[in-house]
């Protein structure tokens, strides 16, 4: 198999991605790099021409993926935490429940760390304020729990609803 | 993919990930959500990481009986222990600490001032949250306060620990300092025995506790 490419190579090579609907996504190698996933891949693979294929990822979704993973690696040296941070919160500001939930799912597959810990924490935020009725329908949550078991459960946590 | 599947996607990990980010009321409804997010919420270490987190708390050392303490975010649950020294009064106290008479009272049960006077040490009401950052506290059940209470000791850490709730001393050590503490008292084995339990091993509380009852004695049996 080929090998890992040395550092002058690694800033010519560029990484090819195949989302699941066949839409190819080129980019940097240092961009791809922020994924574990896409990182333990190309250690196998070294620079290849052929598209690293995202069976679970759309479109819609890598395509968000790489513009995050773009602006950090650029980001890196060059711009403050705090201006980070404000981009961060601009991109998931008005994303609807759906794509947050995508978000994650792929960010967690491609195993890109500061993109899961976003998402929790914008998942997180929503949850605040939410009652137990109100959680379970923005979450798509089943009530699996026996009608014996969420009465002692609400008993139990008497104390947390109705602030 | 359908919207309602997708919550079922996440992992427990992730799920875990979301809500160890949540306050201590909203793990209580989290709770209550379904089983997966129950269990997460349930978890003791969140809930102490939730307990510690708005006081921005260092650490916690020792356990309470029950989960619910850490079901509370309120500066009741805290307190600091003051050891008392000859000078001290009730007044001066409540100066220093910034805090009603009234309320360092009622927090150690003593209905006249005198109290003062029988007592190693008294638990003062936090008045102000700023002494709780990056402190550490100790879980213990204050005799006079009746209740769990996680104190603060404003010079470093806990000497002798009056009423904390540790492991059990082991066998061969119990056995060195109940010896140290009949010769140091001067007395039998059944009252070293008394007040070793009374202090829970420590000598100087034992000491003190020893030398005060001794002059009770001597005001009141003639």
């Amino acid at each position: 198999m080929a090998e890992l490419p040395n550092t002058t190579m690694a800033n010519e090579c560029k990484v090819k991605l195949k989302s699941k609907d066949d839409k190819i996504f080129e980019v940097e190698y240092a961009v791809a790099m922020q994924s574990q996933t896409l990182k333990n891949a190309l250690a196998h693979t070294g620079c290849t021409d052929t598209a690293l294929p995202l069976h679970d990822i759309s479109s819609q979704i890598l395509a968000k993926v790489i513009e995050y993973c773009e602006y950090h690696v650029n980001a890196a040296n060059t711009i403050s935490e705090k201006d980070v941070k404000t981009w961060d919160e601009e991109l998931v500001k008005h994303m609807d429940q759906d794509t947050l939930f995508r978000l994650i799912v792929a960010a967690k597959y491609l195993e890109i760390h500061n993109l899961v810990d976003l998402m929790c924490k914008t998942i997180a935020d929503r949850i605040k304020d939410k009652s137990v009725e109100e959680l379970r329908e923005i979450f798509h949550v089943q009530n699996d729990f026996t009608p014996e078991e969420e009465e002692q459960v609400r008993r139990e946590t008497k104390w947390a609803h109705g602030e | 993919m359908a919207d309602e599947e997708w919550g079922a996607q996440l992992s427990e990990e992730v799920w875990r990930n979301i809500l160890e980010r949540l306050s201590v009321a909203e793990l209580g409804r989290a709770a209550c959500v379904c089983r997966l997010w129950n269990s997460i919420a349930s978890d003791t270490e969140l809930q102490i990481n939730a307990f510690k987190a708005p006081w921005k708390l260092k650490e916690i050392i020792g356990r309470p009986s029950s989960r619910s303490f850490w079901q509370v975010t309120s500066l009741s649950r805290f307190a600091i222990s003051h050891k008392l020294k000859r000078s001290d009064t009730m007044a001066g106290l409540a100066i220093k600490y910034q805090v009603h008479v009234t309320d360092i009272k009622r927090l150690n049960n003593m209905m006249s001032d005198h109290g003062i006077y029988s007592r190693e040490r008294l638990l003062i009401p936090v008045s102000k949250p700023d002494i709780l950052v990056g402190g550490t506290c100790y879980i213990e059940l204050d005799i006079n306060a009746k209740r769990e209470v996680a104190v603060l000791y404003l010079d470093g850490a806990p000497d002798g620990k009056p009423g904390y709730i540790a492991n059990a001393i082991p066998e061969k050590g119990k056995r060195r300092l109940l010896e140290s503490m009949r010769r140091s008292l001067q007395t039998d084995d059944g009252t070293a025995e008394y007040y070793f339990s009374i202090s829970n091993g420590d000598l100087r509380t034992a000491f003190a506790q020893f030398s005060q009852d001794l002059s009770w004695e001597q005001r009141h049996v003639s």
